[in-house]
């Protein structure tokens, strides 16, 4: 009996080893490779990360297993591998990335077309002369040139003049005539200044012209570049006369812009009591009045005089120089009234100073009895003779 | 310049090593790359390999137990393979979920593994 149970065990445990074999396990194995590569294909790393590990892994013990030759393991890790496997492939079903479809790409096509080397229009393949231009109906060769009988370069076909040679300076030089006189003038190019452009002879052919259009041309502008302003003073010089009195107001500001007067009387000349202010002289209406044989100057009309001549000399500063001077009557010695003369002309210089004129302005001379203007032998006359002067010497 | 009794003194010593070095060669090594495995795997866990990585984190986790298996029949060569083959996958599972988590999105498929 006991016999019995041992050999039964021993049938069984065969059966058991039998059923594990190596080869069978082999076998299953690569059906499970084959899963396993298709579930990876289906992105199975995505969609069934556990059961596609559990598969591999326990593929690779069982692999390893038979190689140690422990079957029953390997069965076991073989049993794993499978059920993993398939539950890898069928989680992953739906889950294999999306296809990209490359269409295909048109093929190029490369067409070789007949050649023109010459560019004449006629093919090379039938232009006997493919590298020089000619007509068709010379086959492509280029025919015998023209004549060009006054040698100017242009054929006579081309030639208005075929027998006069153009000349050439620049001036409708394609037509092959000369133009003696390009502008037309009535001036030989050889002559004329300008000979593209008309102008009379005066001005050597060239047009006159009036670059600041002020109406004077700029042969007779002597600002050719700023146009004469057209007031009425030296308007025939072409410049601008922008102050004409010089009395330092500018005229467009000048109430009276050809006379002078200070600008705060609107350049206008101020208006005197005793005092006239003429073209070369400050008139004085009254005498400046000295004492007798002095230079000394007395009495509150001179001073009044004097106020105005100064007033004059400040308000006219185109005035640059005057001359103060000083004249006697034929009384007396004549050295004497000479130095008296100068004595008073050098007070009176004195008193426009105070003033406040500038003494740059003035020169003081005394010329004694050598100037009359009157008689020396009547009383009136001789009074006349004393006298002071302001004359303009420069302005 | 030996004698003859030194000579079979220094055989005998050669002996010992290399049978120590066979005898305790295996459990070293295996033992150390098992290690190296396990730290590897607990960094991957840190970087939250088993929710962004796992493929990787499932495959090295059932690499280690299998080579502590191993280690337990005393076959250290295989124990020693399969520990790498952990210590690779708990390290690809690792820099995969630090991807993943700095992308927002999951890792790219990795490549098959090597037969």
């Amino acid at each position: 009996m006991t016999t019995a149970r041992l050999a039964s065990a021993v049938l069984l445990l065969a059966a058991v080893t039998a059923c594990h074999s190596g080869p069978q396990i082999r076998a299953s194995a690569d059906i499970i490779k084959t899963d396993i590569e298709r579930a990876r294909r289906s992105n199975a790393v995505r969609c069934a990360p556990r059961e596609l590990a559990m598969a591999e892994a326990n593929l690779d013990f069982a692999l390893g297993e038979l190689d140690q030759g422990n079957s029953s393991r390997a069965y076991h890790h073989i049993t794993v591998a499978e059920a993993n496997a398939k539950k890898a492939v069928a989680l992953s079903k739906d889950c294999a990335p999306r296809q990209v479809v490359l269409k295909e790409q048109p093929k190029l096509v490369v067409k070789l077309e007949a050649t023109d080397k010459d560019g004449d229009g006629v093919l090379d393949k039938d232009d006997q002369c493919p590298s020089l231009p000619g007509p068709p109906e010379n086959k492509g060769c280029p025919v015998e040139a023209p004549k060009d009988t006054d040698n100017d370069g242009l054929p006579d076909p081309v030639d208005n003049c075929p027998t006069q040679p153009e000349d050439m300076d620049g001036w409708q030089d394609t037509d092959g005539c000369p133009e003696p006189d390009n502008d037309g003038d009535g001036i030989l190019d050889q002559a004329d200044k300008c000979p593209n452009e008309a102008g009379p002879m005066q001005n050597l052919g060239c047009p006159v012209v009036d670059k600041d259009g002020d109406g004077i041309t700029d042969d007779k502008d002597q600002c050719v570049n700023e146009p004469e302003d057209k007031d009425g003073f030296q308007d025939e010089d072409g410049c601008p006369d922008l102050d004409n009195d010089s009395d330092g107001v500018p005229d467009d500001r000048d109430d009276c812009p050809m006379q002078p007067g200070p600008a705060d009387n609107k350049g206008c000349p101020r208006q005197y009591s005793l005092v006239a202010v003429t073209r070369d002289k400050i008139e004085i209406k009254k005498q400046i009045k000295f004492a007798t044989g002095s230079a000394k100057i007395v009495g509150a009309e001179s001073e009044r005089i004097l106020d105005e001549v100064a007033q004059a000399l400040k308000d006219n500063a185109q005035i640059k120089k005057v001359r103060i001077e000083g004249h006697t009557d034929s009384v007396g010695n004549d050295a004497k009234n000479l130095k008296l003369s100068e004595g008073r002309a050098n007070s009176v210089m004195s008193a426009l100073i105070k003033r406040g004129v500038d003494p740059g302005r003035m020169e003081a001379i005394g010329f004694g009895e050598t100037k009359p203007i009157a008689s020396n032998s009547t009383a009136a006359g001789r009074a006349e003779n004393r006298r002071t002067e302001f004359n303009i010497v420069e302005q | 310049m030996f004698g003859a009794r030194s000579s079979r003194w220094l055989r005998l010593l050669a002996v010992a090593l290399g049978a120590a070095c066979v005898v305790g060669c295996g459990p070293t090594q295996s033992t150390a790359y098992l290690i190296d495995a396990e730290t590897m795997l607990e960094a991957a866990r840190t970087a939250q390999a088993d929710k962004l990585a796992p493929y990787e984190w499932t495959s090295a986790r059932l690499y280690i137990d299998k080579s502590k298996e191993e280690v337990g029949y005393s076959d250290f060569e295989q124990a020693v393979d399969y520990a790498k083959k952990a210590v690779d996958f708990a390290t690809r599972a690792r820099d995969n979920a630090l991807k993943a988590s700095r992308k927002g999105e999951p890792p790219p498929p990795p490549p098959p593994p090597a037969p």
